[in-house]
């Protein structure tokens, strides 16, 4: 194996006095002979065609093959309502089963052979870790080659992981210091920004088989991964096992713009979250922080070292061992590679030393500020970081990721390597100036999660407070339906197709319709108006063209065929989503005998008006509800589940200002409400029927 | 054609699983030992490959050695020993020690008015007084953390410890011209050691049992676990100590206590790195020798009885339900404590292990079910526990119940073939991983060594593995899976005890 030997690295320590320095204790006196020479391993590199990009150090002292794959992606780009999506789908992946084998199946031939495999999903990236023998190595990389190229996206296994995850949102508000982190996120990015989301039961609602086969096949792709393997292997041997078993999978990622931080603004100093029967208080003090900036990285970690992280820091000493009040601090400048980390200092003390504790961190963060560090301190920092240069060496791993990650995130790597001679020209005026720069006093919040009342003295002293709701939003609340009778469904039957008769009978003879409205759609905080046309040729031909800030969608449905475009770009419709455009339309219900149930629920009332309600159900577990004035008969309100804009949930869609043509009532308004809100606005401007229609339009076929 | 593909995956799955053999020899090659005079045995674990050294002082002493009164007192004295020793740390080595004697004298009359019967509330305010104000005087003297400052600068990492209810450890890890260093301040701290800042430090100690304990659900579950399972036994006890021991334990107790437990005899010092056996003996009969002889500490006298009946205990906390079932197992020096070993693997280790799949995959009533043999420790008989976690809208009893089928099962029929040798496939597989970090396989080395009497052992597992049968884990499961000596514990939501 052919090393590299580092020159450098005879490092002469300075031992700085501590007062006692020269009077003869023999530790001034031990000699230190200068380090061997580091053997550093070598990484060697090689691509795949298909753009998998593979990273070995080899490693022969044991038959031992660690292996993980990269991947962009990760929890940030988790739709919202869909938080999770990504670890759902990091963990479907691996447990779902693969290329017909059941995961159970799968699950048992790994243990079997000693082979561990998980899928990981990170704030920026997925992770896919394999760790077998060698002799097993090559049935490891057959079974996740199967796991990445044919998924089974198994519905009991995705049960199995809605399931767990429903568990952890359960148990969430269980232990106090991860109530501090996940609520300090909430603080410094906002509620709802990717960078702090919260898993909600709502989300696990939300989230279906189709999402994660989309995140599936937007991420999961040779084009996407750099595998990092350590083992005994030369690259020579590596490289064919893995084409072998990933050579033939195909594409490139489709990676989404990366979400902007916005950080909200704070009318308040102090947070307070309540957790009962606590005799400690978990503290956090901080604000949003910085990007990494390789030239100011020498500053950020000798100001760290010195003010928060280790034994040593001024916050451990001021805290812990000066005033007792803790056993840990920790934090610092926390930068992150692709969005603000944090500058965040956490602690923990018996609920009576609260403002104590917070006081003393505010105050060391005033000191650094003003004053500069001492020589003493800043050698000791510098010379730590000198001293330990060797333990990034420590380990093949090690070597690795740090390598890995320098490429993952496209960092100048000769700056990086350069750090630790940075280190050593920096100055304790540097350290002020740093401290200055990045701890910004009046964007300070603190966090504290304890019981109020325990805490005995007023936390107004810090500053204006806020008490913070930490309750866990129970689950949507799903509608019990009751088991069909025949009662119940002849009764569903007779209400239906009386109102039919009444009011829809033209849906027997229509042959074509075309509708033209506009629309106003409201999506948080974002409103677009559209406009519409839509032309049906019955039984199973639609087309629509929909007008939106200047650009045109189309949306072809032909028999079992259909496609959409959007700014030019075609894409086919599923199964499902051509099955869903007929569901339970009048025109359907008058023409699939057999095809629903209709299933009488109540009587209700709404606005003094009496409707009846009918539950319609057909193939799948599809559904809708049809609330019927029974005085008129005119199908006024309907209810299922919608999806607009991404936003899944239960829709009631208002049906109003019905004109009679042709024997149809047609209702000139509707209006869709999700979670109380109106979403959707449509005002019909004209209903043609059975006009001539162009054929042409429903031409599906590309050819 | 589903089928015969699956079939074929298996064929060669079990020739890969047999081909992994691999020679623990040459990692034993790698491993020297040696003994000094005063009975301080050191064992290294050479590795050339990178310049750094990694230490390990192991100490046979822990919460199991501990009595009523001064529970805890373990774990303080492992707090002590990084305050530094009469070279370091301190000012003037002298004036100190006349200030923190007269502090000791002080603490006791405090302590003492506080316990009487009838306690002088003027009186200990008073004394407390004058007490603050030594604190002050002897913290001028203070050359604070001292001992950590030095390992910095020169590049040491990792610099911690632990204790435990069989073992106290301390480590740190130094580029490996450094050993001379460790040498000076390892052999210092065990020879010469200052505990100063005592009374401060015990403020720090108490944060950790709060953090740890007492505001963490499942830290009070185990807490009350142990105080359940055990009657006699001090594995009754939290390593860390109830807060009211820890609140009286004085400096006195704590220099006994050292002088009792830290001999030569009683430690054992494990290194491993870019050291070599004649450098490490030059080095420890320098440094080492100072350290007081002693023998190695006979074991605890005490023996849990067995248990007579089954015990329950349920909490009721801010934290959703927690489950853990015990059953009392014997110590590592018995014979069926290897079979438990298998048996946690066949139970809960994997996806397809029996309860993992039972009650995580098929039928989604947990969130997670893990076990394990020698809890709290296994130098004395003690717990093979089953610890689980209801999934949302399912309870402890019904988890309660599918363990007891599961545990059940174990007594009427046999595990079977392939669960034996998967099991022993991944047990196999973990012991060649461990090998591969040199820290955990010293970590390893020293335990066998004091709780086997060989470091030799951590190599002779793999057979003791190999040779566990079906049939001995049926009759693992009759002797010791019965209802008396069976331990639930649960943890319910705060309130449900009102209903």
């Amino acid at each position: 194996m052919r090393k590299f030997t580092l020159v450098l690295l005879v490092f002469t320590v300075l031992v700085y006095g501590t007062g006692i320095f020269g009077k003869g204790r023999k530790l001034e006196k031990i000699k230190y002979p200068p380090l061997n020479e580091i053997q550093k391993p070598v990484v060697k590199s090689t691509q795949l065609n298909n753009g998998i990009k593979i990273k070995l150090i080899e490693d022969q002292k044991f038959p031992v093959v660690n292996f993980t794959a990269y991947l962009k992606g990760g929890d940030v780009y988790d739709p919202a309502g869909k938080t999770g999506l990504a670890s759902v789908t990091a963990q479907l992946l691996r447990i779902g089963g693969a290329a017909g084998i059941k995961g159970a199946e799968l699950d048992r031939m790994l243990d079997m052979s000693g082979i561990s495999i998980s899928f990981g999903s990170s704030f920026d990236y997925y992770t896919i870790n394999v760790s077998a023998l060698k002799p097993s190595f090559g049935k490891a990389m057959d079974i996740l080659s199967k796991m990445l190229e044919s998924p089974v996206f198994d519905k009991d296994k995705f049960e199995e992981i809605k399931s767990q995850f429903s568990s952890s949102i359960s148990r969430s508000n269980d232990d106090p210091a991860s109530i501090r982190n996940r609520e300090f996120g909430k603080l410094i990015y906002g509620k709802g920004s990717p960078f702090a989301a919260q898993l909600e039961y709502e989300h696990l609602e939300n989230i279906t088989l189709n999402d994660v086969r989309k995140f599936y096949s937007m991420f999961f792709k040779p084009g996407n991964m750099m595998i990092g393997v350590t083992g005994p292997f030369k690259i020579e041997e590596l490289e064919p096992t893995i084409n072998k078993h990933f050579g033939q999978l195909k594409g490139n990622p489709v990676i989404p713009v990366y979400p902007v931080v916005k950080t909200p603004e704070h009318g308040f100093n102090v947070y307070f979250a309540e957790k009962a029967d606590q005799t400690q208080s978990q503290i956090v003090v901080g604000h949003p922080g910085y990007k990494e900036n390789i030239d100011e990285k020498a500053k950020i970690l000798v100001f760290n070292s010195i003010f928060s992280q280790g034994f040593n820091s001024r916050l451990m000493q001021r805290l812990r061992v000066k005033m007792g009040l803790t056993y840990g601090v920790g934090g610092g400048i926390n930068s992150e590679y692709l969005y603000p980390g944090d500058v965040s200092f956490t602690t923990f003390t018996k609920s009576e030393s609260t403002i104590t504790a917070v006081s003393a961190i505010l105050d060391e963060i005033k000191r650094i500020r003003t004053e500069k560090v001492t020589e003493k301190e800043l050698n000791e920092a510098k010379d730590y970081f000198l001293n330990s240069y060797v333990f990034k060496f420590s380990s093949p791993e090690k070597v690795l990721n740090d390598h890995i990650r320098k490429e993952f995130y496209n960092l100048d790597k000769a700056k990086y390597d350069d750090l630790v001679n940075k280190i050593k020209t920096v100055t304790a005026d540097d350290v002020l100036k740093a401290a200055q720069k990045y701890l910004v006093p009046e964007k300070i919040v603190t966090l504290i999660v304890g019981t109020k009342k325990n805490v005995k003295e007023d936390l107004a002293k810090l500053g204006k407070v806020k008490d913070i709701d930490i309750s866990i939003k129970p689950p949507p609340v799903k509608e019990i339906i009751p088991e069909a009778t025949p009662a119940s469904l002849k009764k569903g039957n007779d209400i239906l197709f009386k109102a039919l008769m009444m009011n829809y009978s033209g849906y027997r003879n229509i042959k074509t319709a075309v509708k033209d409205s506009t629309m106003n759609i409201t999506l948080g905080p974002r409103s677009f108006n559209l406009e519409q046309s839509l032309t049906v040729v019955y039984p199973d031909k639609i087309y629509s063209e929909t007008k939106v800030m200047g650009m045109t969608m189309k949306r072809v449905v032909n028999g079992k065929k259909g496609y959409m475009t959007q700014m030019g770009q075609r894409k086919e419709l599923t199964e499902e989503e051509i099955e869903e455009s007929g569901f339970a339309g009048l025109y359907d219900i008058f023409h699939s005998k057999g095809k629903y149930k209709f299933q009488y629920l109540r009587t209700e009332e709404i606005k003094g008006i009496s409707y009846d309600v009918v539950y319609i159900t057909g193939q799948k577990d599809k559904w809708v509800k049809f609330f019927i004035n029974n005085r008129t008969g005119l199908i006024e309100i309907k209810e299922k589940i919608e999806n607009i804009g991404g936003q899944k949930g239960l829709g009631r869609i208002y049906l109003s200002l019905f004109k009679k043509q042709k024997g149809i009532s047609f209702p000139f308004k509707t209006e869709i409400f999700m979670k109380d809100k109106k979403v959707v606005d449509i005002t019909m401007k004209k209903v043609v029927i059975n006009s001539i229609i162009d054929k042409s339009l429903f031409k599906v076929d590309t050819k | 054609m589903k089928k015969v593909l699956i079939l074929l995956f298996l064929i060669t799955f079990a020739i890969v699983a047999n081909g992994s053999d691999f020679n623990f020899d040459t990692v034993k090659e790698r491993v020297s030992e040696f003994t000094l005079s005063n009975g301080l045995k050191f064992i290294l674990l050479e590795d050339h490959s990178v310049p750094i050294a990694s230490f390990v002082t192991y100490a046979n002493v822990g919460g199991s050695d501990e009595s009523i009164g001064i529970y805890g007192i373990s774990h303080v004295l492992e707090h002590l020993a990084f305050k530094g020793t009469s070279e370091v740390g301190t000012k003037n080595i002298k004036k100190e020690k006349a200030i923190l004697d007269k502090m000791d004298i002080l603490f006791s009359r405090i302590r003492g008015e506080k316990n009487s019967l009838h306690p002088d509330k003027n009186k200990i305010k008073e004394l407390e007084k004058k007490f603050e104000e030594l604190r002050k005087e002897a913290q001028e003297y203070v050359v604070p953390n001292e001992f950590d400052s030095i390992l910095k600068k020169n590049g040491g990492v990792g610099l911690n410890a632990g204790t435990g209810a069989d073992s106290t450890v301390y480590f740190f890890s130094l580029p490996s011209n450094k050993v001379e260093l460790w040498a000076y301040l390892e052999s210092g701290r065990f020879a010469d050691p200052v505990f100063r800042e005592f009374y401060k430090e015990r403020e720090v100690i108490k944060e950790e049992r709060r953090v740890r304990v007492d505001n963490q659900p499942v830290g009070k579950m185990v807490e009350e676990t142990l105080a359940l399972a055990f009657k006699d036994h001090p594995y009754k006890t939290n390593t860390i100590g109830p807060m009211s021991n820890i609140n009286n334990i004085t400096r006195y107790d704590v220099k006994r206590y050292f002088r009792e437990f830290y001999t030569a005899g009683n430690i054992v010092i494990g290194v491993t790195g870019d050291v070599y056996p004649e450098q490490l003996k030059k080095l420890a009969k320098k440094y080492f020798s100072k350290i007081p002889a002693g023998k190695r500490k006979p074991r605890n006298t005490t023996i849990e009885p067995p248990q007579l009946g089954e015990k329950r205990m349920t909490i009721y906390e801010d934290s959703q339900p927690w489950i853990i079932t015990g059953y009392h197992c014997p110590s590592v020096l018995h014979e069926d404590f290897v079979k438990f070993s298998v048996l946690d693997y066949i139970m809960t280790n994997g996806r397809s292990s029996r309860l993992y799949k039972k009650l995580v995959t098929d039928n989604k009533s947990a969130l997670f079910v893990g076990s394990m043999a020698g809890f709290p420790g296994n130098k004395y008989p003690s717990l093979y526990i089953i610890f689980s976690l209801p999934n949302m809208g399912h309870t402890t009893e019904e988890l309660e119940k599918i363990i007891g089928e599961g545990i059940n099962k174990l007594k009427t029929e046999k595990v079977t073939e392939e669960e034996l040798k998967s099991a022993k496939v991944r047990m196999k597989v973990a012991l060649i991983k461990e090998m591969t970090s040199n820290r955990g396989l010293l970590f390893s080395l020293l335990s066998s060594e004091i709780l086997q009497g060989s470091w030799e052992n951590a190599f002779t597992y793999i057979d003791q593995i190999e040779k566990v049968t079906a049939e001995d884990l049926k009759k693992l499961a009759e002797k010791y899976f019965t209802l008396s000596n069976r331990v639930v514990v649960k943890i319910e939501k705060k309130g449900e005890d009102k209903k």
